[in-house]
């Protein structure tokens, strides 16, 4: 009896201890559980400051109000970040935590977990730390065009039946209604300068580089946009050598006219130019509220904005027209733009178009960046255009619904001189605009946990 | 001859006696044995809740790559392809019995859920209004709430994980 009584209490005993590790595992394994929730919610912070970062322009932005951050309710938790910057190497380090009550009477701390205040009673914790270098775009070229698409049936080209927009063997005439303006006679330089900063203000007018020289003369996003451009060239040399109205000529030995794909072909595919309505946009955000920034409506304008001395921003909404005999010149970054507001508009379409219309003289040094719903770019009869620095064009078009920054190539018609001479020295660290260009790359470049 | 019938008599266990001791024995190894086919169970059921977790970690992860592929729509690829190649879609979570993954993609900004922060500008146009919810307009996505839930079978019993994300793209 007393031997049953005792196997009998060891086999309980086993069983006991065979549910307390049943238990501590399945307590383990909840605790496994909450951690992978508390994970997400840490990595749902960090994807949204990524994002702001990445497109919304931010460098340093927190969760809730205030920079330290605020713990903001998601899913079964929360979470909480904040981002410092590092200017001098333009990194921006996004520390995010995400909790969720382990106690029905958890802490009722607000501070951040790497805080001396923070109180992590009754919570189950987890962190994530992502850093994001940020990076300024150096134009290369003297012309830049954004995703290059084709628009129907203005701006850029309109093509005929049976074309395959890349196979120039099929190119025909352009056709469209209007008839495209790009079979008017272009005198058109686009070139570099081999003294990049002395134009407008401390000298006359500057010779282009002599041939050779080493930039492309035209990039693009995609292959869409370096089909438009050659074909702009070539309907602009009346179907002859799309070069011929270049000078120099891209026949150096600095050009590889035999592969579309190279970097070195005189129209380049550069995926990395960020997209100019995006670039436009940062800017807009960036400077129109300061007061510095010279914001111009639409109409005809002429005087200097800005001077090799003092550049700055100049934002113009809608036309901005150079009437005959006056002058309108300037240094810095000039940004025409059209209306639109996706905060208040609904009818997918703005009131008033970003167009540059010359019949005077424009003279800019620095970037000039003409974007939105059908912009252009005209330079009259009589009219005289240079630019000393860089032009992004970029024409966004009506998709689905909303205006899409998938875009298509500027408008261009150019029937009197115009010139756009790449100056390196504008753009990099030191020049001119350096300062003013936005931070359009930017990427993970590490995380860990916290 | 007394004592000695005495004492054989003493050594034995009467019929009754045994009898107890058996019924004590087997409720004990009864009890015993229910208390471990318990603890087997919760066991399992903690391993299956330890799959359902690899299950939403692996969808997640797949997830997140395909957001940070070069937009390539024609090959389900991008950001933009999210919404299509994911959104009220179940996909097999192959080490559990009866297990999907089913993902639900909020891209209308008016219909993300409270409790994922929303209404939420999604394109970071500014305003928190847009459809992105198709694939022309699914490229402008910057951010995606997601939520996930894993079902599987155990014992007879359909048992769910939910968990929610949002997802940015993580590499320009």
């Amino acid at each position: 009896m007393l031997m049953v009584v005792v196997l009998g209490i060891a086999l309980m005993s086993l069983a006991a201890v065979s549910v307390q590790m049943s238990l501590f595992h399945s307590v383990a394994q909840e605790v496994q559980e909450d951690a992978f929730t508390a994970r997400q919610l840490a990595e749902s912070g960090a994807a949204q400051a990524l994002a702001r970062i990445t497109e919304g322009g931010f460098t340093t932005p927190s969760s809730g109000q205030g920079a330290a951050g605020q713990w903001v309710p998601f899913s079964e938790g929360e979470f909480l970040y904040y981002t410092t910057f590092d200017a001098a190497n333009n990194v921006s380090t996004v520390r995010s935590w995400g909790r969720i009550a382990a106690d029905p009477s958890p802490s009722t701390s607000t501070a951040a977990p790497d805080s001396v205040l923070w109180n992590g009673r009754g919570w189950l914790v987890q962190g994530i730390e992502v850093f994001i270098k940020s990076v300024k775009y150096i134009p290369e070229t003297p012309i830049y065009m954004g995703n290059g698409g084709i628009q129907k049936p203005r701006g850029g080209f309109s093509w005929a039946s049976g074309v395959d927009p890349a196979d120039p063997s099929t190119w025909v005439p352009v056709w469209g209604n209007p008839t495209s303006w790009q079979s008017n006679w272009v005198p058109f330089e686009a070139s570099a300068l081999s003294h990049p900063v002395d134009y407008l203000y401390n000298g006359g007018t500057p010779a282009p580089a002599s041939s050779p020289h080493p930039y492309n003369i035209w990039a693009s996003q995609n292959p869409i946009g370096q089909y438009n451009v050659e074909a702009w060239f070539k309907n602009s040399a009346s179907g002859n050598d799309p070069t011929t109205k270049l000078t120099p000529p891209p026949t150096t030995p600095y050009y590889d006219t035999s592969d579309p794909t190279s970097l070195d072909y005189p129209y380049p595919i550069d995926p990395s130019i960020p997209d100019v309505q995006d670039f436009a946009d940062d800017l807009w955000n960036t400077y129109s509220g300061d007061p510095s920034a010279t914001k111009l409506w639409e109409g005809s304008h002429s005087g200097t904005y800005g001077d090799m001395s003092n550049p700055g921003i100049t934002f113009v909404t809608g036309k901005l027209k150079v009437n005959s005999g006056r002058t309108f010149q300037g240094a810095g970054v000039l940004v025409i733009r059209d209306d639109y507001d996706p905060n208040v508009d609904t009818n997918n379409k703005p009131s008033i178009n970003g167009y540059l219309d010359i019949y005077g003289t424009f003279k800019w040094t620095g970037l000039v960046i003409v974007t939105g719903w059908n912009s252009a770019m005209y330079v009259r009869p009589g009219g005289d255009a240079t630019i000393v620095g860089a032009l992004f064009g970029e024409d966004s078009v009506q998709s689905m619904g909303e205006i899409s920054l998938d875009s298509a190539t500027l408008m261009m018609k150019i029937q009197d001189n115009c010139r756009v001479l790449y100056s390196n020295g504008l753009f990099t660290t030191g020049g001119l605009v350096n300062q003013f260009l936005p931070l359009a790359k930017k990427e993970v470049v590490g995380s860990r946990e916290i | 001859m007394l004592p000695q019938e005495k004492n054989s008599r003493s050594t034995g266990m009467s019929l009754l006696e045994v009898i107890i001791a058996l019924t004590i024995f087997a409720s004990l190894v009864l009890a015993a044995s229910m208390t471990l086919v318990s603890g087997m169970a919760h066991r399992r059921e903690s391993f299956q809740r330890y799959l359902a977790v690899n299950a939403l970690r692996d969808r997640l992860a797949d997830i997140q790559e395909t957001v940070n592929l070069p937009e390539n729509l024609p090959q389900g690829e991008g950001i933009g392809a999210v919404y299509s190649k994911y959104d009220s879609k179940n996909f097999l979570a192959a080490d559990l019995p009866s297990g999907q993954v089913s993902v639900t993609c909020f891209a209308n900004e008016t219909l993300v859920p409270v409790a994922l922060g929303g209404p939420q500008d999604l394109n970071f146009d500014g305003d928190a209004q847009d459809n992105l919810g198709n694939q022309a307009n699914g490229t402008d996505l910057r951010l995606i709430p997601l939520t996930l839930t894993v079902t599987y079978t155990e014992d007879g019993i359909i048992r769910t994980m939910t968990k929610h994300r949002l997802i940015a793209r993580s590499t320009d």
